[in-house]
């Protein structure tokens, strides 16, 4: 050791003038804190909002889904939106009984299947007759299902009417009476178990028995047969029915097609009333917390610049304080030979000190803040949110930086301090 | 010889209230190697601010100051500084060490300020030893008595090795045995080949120097016994 180096004149003065030093660590904490407090705090809210409203979002997806799902079976369940008659079938016929009296042959639904219409969903083909129920002498009404068949360029979809196996049989409530699935029930000279009882609708599906469709052609004998395929617009694309039905008719030219054009739009237009209610619900949502992170932010900038004013006050009569109390070290310096730089280094390099010990505790207190704020106050919070490296490396560099400048005047200020004014009033 | 230090037609004034004040009249003096100067007078008579033109701490307002033959009356504040740093050393009456330093620390501190260290912890060492500080090498200012605290600052003046020292009343708080040390270490300092500006209105001080002169409101004269 032959030279005391800056470093170990700067360390054994901090040490020797330890709460001048603490209050202007706290001085810079405090700022720092405060900048890297509120900008967690922002963070912490804006990550929240953002996951908040895509939480908020996905159920709105979700419940769209299911809406439109319930939709679309509530469709089924009433009528499908088209229905596919021989181009011989009487209307007015079909109407007055509920069934077609005429037949298609069964190869039209592999023709639609294979086809390359991408606009239904769904394809069922059905038999159905009026006929007498031997064994409880009554009329039924008898269809025979095969249950959906998958379109070709479709996507595929659940099958929400699935098929009745051979062997069983759909009721529906009237015919069932007190019967339940599982029990057998004799029909057209044959046991059949039963694999589902309908509820009661107030419509002629109440008094309708499904079968497997080769069963129902051997009891109705008109084995090749059918006599409607009901079909689902899939309302995705919002095409004109009236264009599919076109499509329909140019794939099978013997066929008629009637649509229930007014279900299929009020399906639609209701999903998508759905679906704008719960796009202002986000868009409010959104709004709502935009408006609060304003306040926040319009808080914080009025407050940060006070307290950022205050700290910089407070460091730089910290520093006057320093530089007058030490006035008398420095002219004694400065008669050993220190030049100004010397002076304004031992100065500069405490106020670097102060600003990277305040600016890492001031940091450190405030990420702790803000997650033990998160933790409490939001949901689904992520430490993350808070801890954000850059900014805090940045905040380390700005106390150092806010340090430095509330000390630079009064360094200079001690480096033109005249050791011999100072001397002559001590001697 | 060289003269270490010297004074030609030099003077200062300050201004005080509106008015002129004048500290030091046109001054002469020269000091050799070897040469123990001892400035006698009264407070406020110019006895500090002619040290202080001595030690360039001061410019003068007319006249010139040479250190071993070179005019530095327009240095610059730097280049004053590198000289004291190098050729002065200085001992104030409040000793004026550096709290948070331990003696032997505040011995060393002038050596942060040299371009070419030469000076080792030996040398600081060997002057704590000179001056009886040996035992007291960790202490801080605060634990040492004021004769401790005055013989510190002597060897830390001592140091660098400079050519001149500069003494502004060194033993006016300290009591007569620690004078003395400070006292016979100036006078072998200068026996060294060293010169010596003491100021002081302590007669039995001034005694102990080879040229005692007075000064009165900033007139320096040869002293009458």
């Amino acid at each position: 050791m032959s030279k005391l180096g800056l470093s170990l004149l700067v360390f054994r003065e901090i040490r020797y003038r330890l709460w001048q030093f603490f209050f202007a660590v706290f001085a810079v904490a405090i700022a720092t804190g405060g900048v890297v407090g509120m900008i967690s705090l922002f963070q912490i809210y804006d990550a929240a909002t953002a996951r908040s409203l895509a939480e908020k979002e996905k159920e709105i997806r979700a419940r769209l889904a299911e809406l439109s799902e319930s939709m679309r079976k509530g469709s089924l369940i009433q009528q499908f939106n088209i229905t596919i008659l021989s181009a011989e079938q009487d209307l007015a016929s079909f109407h007055f009984d509920h069934y077609p009296n005429t037949t298609l042959p069964e190869s039209d639904v592999k023709t639609l299947v294979n086809s390359d219409i991408t606009t239904i969903n769904h394809l069922e083909p059905s038999l159905t007759k009026r006929i007498r129920w031997p064994e409880k002498n009554r009329d039924i009404l008898l269809t025979g299902i095969r249950g959906e068949a998958p379109l070709r360029l479709a996507s595929p979809k659940k099958m929400f009417n699935p098929p009745v196996p051979p062997g069983q049989v759909a009721l529906g409530s009237e015919l069932a009476g007190s019967l339940a699935p599982g029990d057998p029930i004799e029909m057209f000279g044959k046991t059949y178990k039963i694999a589902r009882v309908h509820w009661p609708k107030g419509t002629i599906a109440d008094m309708t028995a499904w079968l497997d469709l080769d069963e129902a052609q051997k009891i109705l004998d008109s084995p090749g047969v059918i006599n409607a395929m009901r079909a689902i617009h899939c309302g995705c694309a919002n095409m004109d029915l009236d264009l599919v039905a076109k499509k329909i008719k140019s794939i099978l030219p013997d066929t008629q097609v009637i649509i229930d054009k007014p279900k299929a739009d009020t399906r639609n237009s209701m999903r998508s009333a759905a679906e704008e209610e719960s796009r202002e619900a986000l868009a409010t949502e959104a709004a709502s917390r935009a408006e609060t992170l304003t306040r926040i932010t319009s808080t914080a900038l009025a407050v940060l610049p006070i307290l950022l004013a205050t700290c910089g006050g407070w460091l730089l009569w910290l520093s006057w304080f320093a530089v007058r109390s030490r006035r008398q070290e420095i002219a004694v310096l400065r008669s050993m030979g220190a030049s100004s730089i010397f002076i304004a280094a031992l100065f500069l390099s405490r106020a670097a000190a102060a600003g990277l010990a305040g600016a890492l505790s001031g940091c450190a207190i405030a990420v702790l803040l803000a997650v033990t704020w998160g933790t409490r106050y939001t949901p689904g919070f992520l430490a993350s949110d808070a801890i954000l490296p850059l900014w805090i490396f940045s905040a380390a560099l700005a106390g150092i930086a806010f340090s430095l400048a509330a000390a630079l005047i009064p360094a200079i200020a001690a480096t033109r301090q005249d050791p011999a004014k100072i001397l002559q009033q001590e001697i | 010889m060289t003269p270490i230090l010297q004074l030609r037609e030099t003077s200062r004034s300050f201004q005080k209230k509106g008015k002129t004040i004048s500290a030091v009249h046109p001054v002469n003096l020269s000091l050799l190697p070897r040469d123990f100067v001892a400035i006698q007078g009264p407070s406020g008579s110019g006895k500090t601010t002619l040290l202080l033109l001595a030690g360039l701490m001061l410019s003068p307002d007319s006249g010139s100051v040479l250190l071993e033959n070179q005019e530095t009356t327009h240095l610059s504040q730097e280049a004053k500084t590198r000289f004291r740093a190098s050729k002065i050393g200085f001992v104030f009456q409040q000793f004026h060490l550096v709290p948070y330093l331990s003696l032997l620390e505040n011995i060393l501190l002038p050596a942060s300020f040299q371009n070419t260290a030469t000076q080792t912890l030996e040398t600081a060492k060997t002057l704590a030893e000179s001056l009886g500080l040996s035992h007291r090498l960790d202490h801080f200012p605060s634990e040492l008595s004021a004769g401790e605290r005055q013989r510190t600052a002597l060897a830390r003046s001592l140091l660098v090795g400079p050519s001149l020292l500069l003494a502004d009343e060194p033993t006016g708080n300290l009591d007569p045995a620690s004078a003395r040390i400070v006292i016979e270490k100036m006078q072998s300092f200068a026996d060294a080949g060293g010169a010596v500006l003491l100021v002081t209105h302590d007669r039995n001080v001034a005694a102990a120097a080879k040229t005692q002169m007075a000064m009165d409101t900033g007139t320096l004269s040869p002293a009458t016994t």
